[in-house]
């Protein structure tokens, strides 16, 4: 019996991910375990492995295409089996991108399944109040493991992949009242949908991913958006909407707090206190309605919060009585390119980190002449059996610093810190998709060309798409190196939960006064970046003049 | 998880009132071992002397009422009388069903109960003295659920049997003739109302200037209208001086609350004392570990902690809002907190309150004085039951449904219902609060025809002049 495949979870936070390449053809057999695709998702490129056997029919998606969680994308039967009906299902929508139609049809099914248990548990029951509380403790749980791996995405709100200005779900729609309505019935129907959609298509199988997801219920507590809707729709409260369009602030920047990360009131309020919402309010009307995605510009005159507060009670009936629908947007001055994965995370993260974790810098500089004329030595050493880069050492003596000062090799977890034991240095990494962190574990464990291998190959793999998931989770303390690009010394911001970052610079020659003249010397610019609440200013400093005794006595890294 | 003992558990819940009990088996859900010390019956205040049993008894006068009207329906019941005796006795027969509902429940969640008084020993000890004995149980958190009883006026002191408090008002050996109800809240109003219907002479007096005072001035005004139309006397803005048992009834002199006015002089057979409550917080051995109380109830932080380390207190004996389903959504709470869950707050200001007198009032959020008192620009809607297709059909008249919006941004303010089956549809308007459904959200909704919840859509439309069947 033919079945349609939705995109599983490849990663523990992952709400959609593109597919990158088709491994199998229409028309291939497949068997348990095959791997059928690649797909990106907001962490690294996944096998998506298939766990049933049978013929893929056909490929719903194509290369390049972005695919909400649990949206169609093959259907796999016998040969010559008959798909149109489940076809009809599957592309009610047309395209990978497109899937919210596709979805429509399950999930009123779905919907009556999960009304139906509600009632039968309730029954036999002597006293009611069972099933409603066991019905609140799931969004709960949920929410509480999205949190432990200090992922919410709530908040955010996507184009699809593609630019679909209109199915964007934007403030300016909540002037609609179709729209509206329609957002409030979402929570519900969304979230059942979700519960019961992965037994009727768990067919596809996440072999990469953290065994502790398979346990969770309902994996998407705390997120905004639950993936079965309409492509960039937003959860957020009707009021939520509409304080949106009064105070300016777009909807997609605002992460929600409400139970299953819905927008609401307090969270527009509190981004509109932020600022820098305001700022692109501010643009939106300079532009003077040229952008259809733009809420205010959607409805430019919702956008003057005066005329509002003059005029009360304007908003209950634009709403019931709506206005005419902005156009698309088709400037030439610009191009919107829509975030990837990759992008969308790092947004999300850095803003969190930037935002809640309340960050100090502690510079200094670094004589580097013995650290090059160390590898100088190690290079000749090695001969043609390798290099050993400046890099390379540095990473080394970040890693044996943190063993001299482990208070700098922690983490602020809210009511606790946590001291690692470990050293898993993460490794930032420049890449055309955006920045990626590759761990070194155990660093001030391995030897200076055990680093410099594995660095190698991580970045290696990194820009072919090809590093695993695990491989960049778990950094307890990060070293990002611009050196290369010629940046002299920089900030950078805190790769969360770690508790510090090293930023470093080139290597310079500088005047440098040794004794009473002046001289050539070689310097290199090191900024840690702290969290405050669990590394103090004099202790960053400590690690610091650590790490300065070490590489400029370098025989230290061989220690 | 819990160490070694039968003894040794990972939640020790005080009292096992709709704040205690659901408190244990959301916390039995969530994989702790749990134990329910009970002094009385399992379900507490609320399922054996409280919301249910009263109910039971609105209930019988309902009936009763109708039966009255049968012949407007072209009904014929001939000789309707009642049985008061009969009446109290199913009472308590409902409250003792829903009590074993809960023991069902605990047996189901693998809850240990545990008949006694329960103390405080300190450092995660708590000592029971059962019909068995004592026992000292030991637990790494502790929830103070021990509720709250009737309170009096200074001066007057409850006897149990001319002087009582709803306790005995509820399971009175016989229909008094006449009944004097100090204050006029939720459980005075609902007395009022059912003894009314059982043709008691009932003599209402209450402190501040309106019937339910805590509820919308509009609804005050419109109960006062239906009570006096059933024959409900009430003294508002009027305080009890003094009451006394002379010849075997109450006699009870009412002043104006500010006092230099007349006074009055009512007899009446009983005297029902419903001035408030006070907290359960004796001989828990609060003192001795250190937990405040003030005014007779426990002091909590935000997150319920009494400040003694993993004690916690909710409900009625913590006074905030003392109604059944804050106890629970607090118990749900703490349950969630110490099962290391990060919960979501009570929401405090989307609280729904029923009272079950005829007519039922239901309200959630702030009342329209309130509202402005707090700077809010507001909009005001408000439509009657009377006109609706459902209400003339099912012969209810009286009562309206009045919304209050936020003029600036349509958030909904506050909800006020009085009328027919009000109780139950406060729902609609709580979840509009909750989920932040504003104005035109709600106006979009379409309603059921005929329904009673079609006054709610079209008192949220009068507030922008949108309403169409007025």
């Amino acid at each position: 019996m033919a079945q349609i495949i939705g995109l599983p979870k490849l990663s523990p936070t992952m709400e959609e991910g593109v597919l990158v390449k088709w491994v199998k053809k229409e028309g291939d057999r497949v068997s348990p375990g095959d791997l059928v695709a690649e797909v990106e998702t907001d962490k690294a490129n996944m096998d998506f492995n298939l766990e049933d056997e049978g013929v893929l029919l056909k490929l719903l998606v194509k290369e390049g295409d972005t695919v909400k969680l649990g949206a169609p994308v093959a259907i796999l039967g016998d040969e010559g089996e008959d798909i149109s009906a489940l076809l009809k299902e599957a592309q009610g929508g047309g395209g990978g991108t497109a899937k919210g139609k596709a979805e429509a049809k399950p999930e009123p099914k779905a919907e009556a399944r999960a009304g139906g248990k509600a009632p039968a548990k309730a029954e036999g029951k002597p006293a009611e109040s069972k099933a409603p509380a066991k019905a609140e403790g799931k969004p709960a749980e949920g929410k509480v493991s999205a949190k432990a791996e200090g992922k919410s995405s709530a908040g955010k709100a996507s184009a699809g992949g593609k630019a679909e200005p209109a199915e964007d779900a934007e403030p300016a729609e909540g002037a609609d009242a179709d729209e509206d309505a329609d957002a409030d019935a979402a929570p519900a129907s969304e979230e059942s949908a979700e519960a019961d959609k992965p037994p009727a298509r768990r067919s596809a199988t996440a072999p990469s991913a953290p065994a502790r997801d398979d346990s969770r219920p309902k994996n998407g507590g705390g997120r905004a958006r639950v993936v079965a809707g309409k492509p960039g729709r937003l959860l957020a409260s009707p009021l939520a909407k509409s304080l949106a369009i009064e105070l300016g602030v777009d909807l997609r920047q605002v992460k929600g707090s409400g139970p299953g990360g819905r927008i609401v009131e307090r969270d527009v309020r509190g981004a509109a206190e932020g600022g820098a919402p305001e700022d692109e309010h501010d643009e939106a009307e300079a532009e003077a309605g040229s952008s259809g995605q733009d809420a205010d510009a959607a409805a430019p005159e919702e956008a003057e919060p005066e005329a509002r507060g003059q005029e009360s009670g304007r908003t209950a009936l634009a709403v019931v009585r709506p206005g005419p629908v902005a156009l698309p947007d088709l400037s030439d001055e610009f191009e919107d390119r829509p975030l990837s994965p990759t992008r969308r995370t790092i947004a999300q993260r850095l803003t969190q980190a930037k935002r809640d974790m309340p960050h100090f810098r502690v510079t200094g500089a670094i004589d580097a002449g013995p650290l090059m004329d160390f590898r100088l030595r190690l290079n000749q050493l090695l001969g043609d059996r390798g290099k050993v880069s400046v890099n390379d050492l540095l990473l080394k003596g970040a890693a044996l610093a943190l063993r001299r000062v482990p208070e700098c090799n922690a983490a602020f977890m809210g009511e606790t810190i946590r001291y690692y034991s470990r050293v898993h240095l993460g490794v930032a990494v420049a890449l055309e998709q955006g920045l990626l962190t590759p761990v070194i574990r155990n660093a001030d464990l391995k030897g200076i060309g055990v680093i410099g291998a594995e660095v190698r190959d991580l970045v290696d793999r990194a820009k072919r798409r090809q590093i695993k998931a695990h491989e960049i989770q778990g950094a307890t303390f990060t070293v990002s190196n611009l050196g290369m690009f010629g940046v002299d010394q920089f900030d950078a911001i805190l790769n969360p939960p770690a508790a510090c970052i090293l930023a470093i610079g080139r290597i310079q020659k500088l005047p440098v006064v040794e004794g009473e003249r002046i001289a050539i010397g070689e310097r290199i610019n090191l900024t840690l970046s702290c969290d405050h609440r669990a590394v103090d200013g004099a202790l960053g400093a400590r690690y610091l003049d650590e790490l300065r005794d070490i590489l400029e006595r370098p025989e230290s890294l061989a220690l | 998880m819990s160490e070694a003992g039968a003894d040794s558990f990972d939640l020790v819940v005080i009292g096992s009132g709709p704040g205690g009990y659901v408190a244990a088996i959301r916390a039995a859900q969530l994989g702790l071992t749990v134990a329910c010390v009970e002094r009385e019956s399992l379900g507490g205040i609320c399922l054996n002397w409280g919301c249910i049993p009263t109910k039971a008894l609105l209930r019988s006068a309902e009936v009763l009422d109708l039966t009255r009207r049968a012949r407007e329906f072209g009904v014929v019941a001939e000789n309707v009388s009642y049985d008061f005796g009969a009446m109290v006795e199913r009472s308590r027969g409902v409250a003792t069903k829903i009590s074993r509902g809960v023991a069902f429940l605990f047996k189901k969640n693998k809850i240990t109960h545990i008949a006694g008084t329960a103390r405080l020993g300190g450092a995660g000890l708590v000592h029971v003295d059962g019909e068995g004995g004592a026992r000292t149980l030991r637990a790494k958190s502790i929830i103070l659920a021990t509720g709250a009883r009737a309170r009096s006026l200074p001066g007057i002191e409850l006897d149990g049997e001319r002087v009582i408090a709803y306790r005995e008002a509820m399971t009175l050996p016989r229909r008094p003739e006449s009944m004097i109800i100090v204050g006029a809240g939720a459980i005075g109003v609902e007395f009022a109302s059912f003894y009314r219907s059982l043709d008691t002479q009932v003599t209402l007096v209450e402190f501040l200037p309106r019937l339910v005072p805590n509820e919308d001035v509009d609804v005050s005004t419109e109960l006062a209208r239906a009570f006096r139309k059933r024959g409900i006397t009430f003294h508002v803005g009027a305080k009890l001086s003094r009451a006394d048992i002379v010849d075997g009834k109450v006699k009870a002199i009412v002043e104006p609350a500010k006092g230099g006015g007349a006074l009055t002089e009512i007899v009446a057979d009983v005297l029902l004392m419903a001035v408030g409550i006070t907290g359960n917080v004796e001989n828990l051995g609060l003192e001795q570990v250190g937990i405040a109380t003030r005014r007779g109830f426990i002091q909590v932080d935000e997150q319920f902690g009494t400040g003694v380390k993993d004690v916690y207190a909710i409900g009625d004996v913590v006074g905030r809002q003392a109604l059944a389903h804050v106890a629970s959504a607090e118990g749900v709470y703490v349950a969630e907190l110490i099962a290391g869950h990060d919960p979501h707050p009570v929401p405090y200001d989307s609280v729904p309150a029923c009272t079950y007198c005829h007519p039922e009032i239901a309200s959630v959020g702030l009342t329209e004085e309130k509202a402005r008192e707090a700077g809010i620009e507001i909009k005001v809607g408000k439509f009657p039951f009377g006109p609706l297709g459902k209400t003339i059909a099912a012969g209810e008249y009286p009562g309206f449904a009045k919304f209050i919006w936020d003029a600036a941004n349509g958030a909904l303010v506050g909800a006020h219902l009085i009328g027919p089956a009000v109780t139950d549809l406060i729902a609609s308007p709580t979840l509009a609060k909750t989920t932040e459904v504003n104005a035109e959200s709600f106006i979009h909704t379409i309603h059921a025809h005929p329904t009673f919840a079609e006054a709610l859509k079209e008192a949220a439309e009068d507030a922008y002049g949108q309403a169409i069947h007025i």
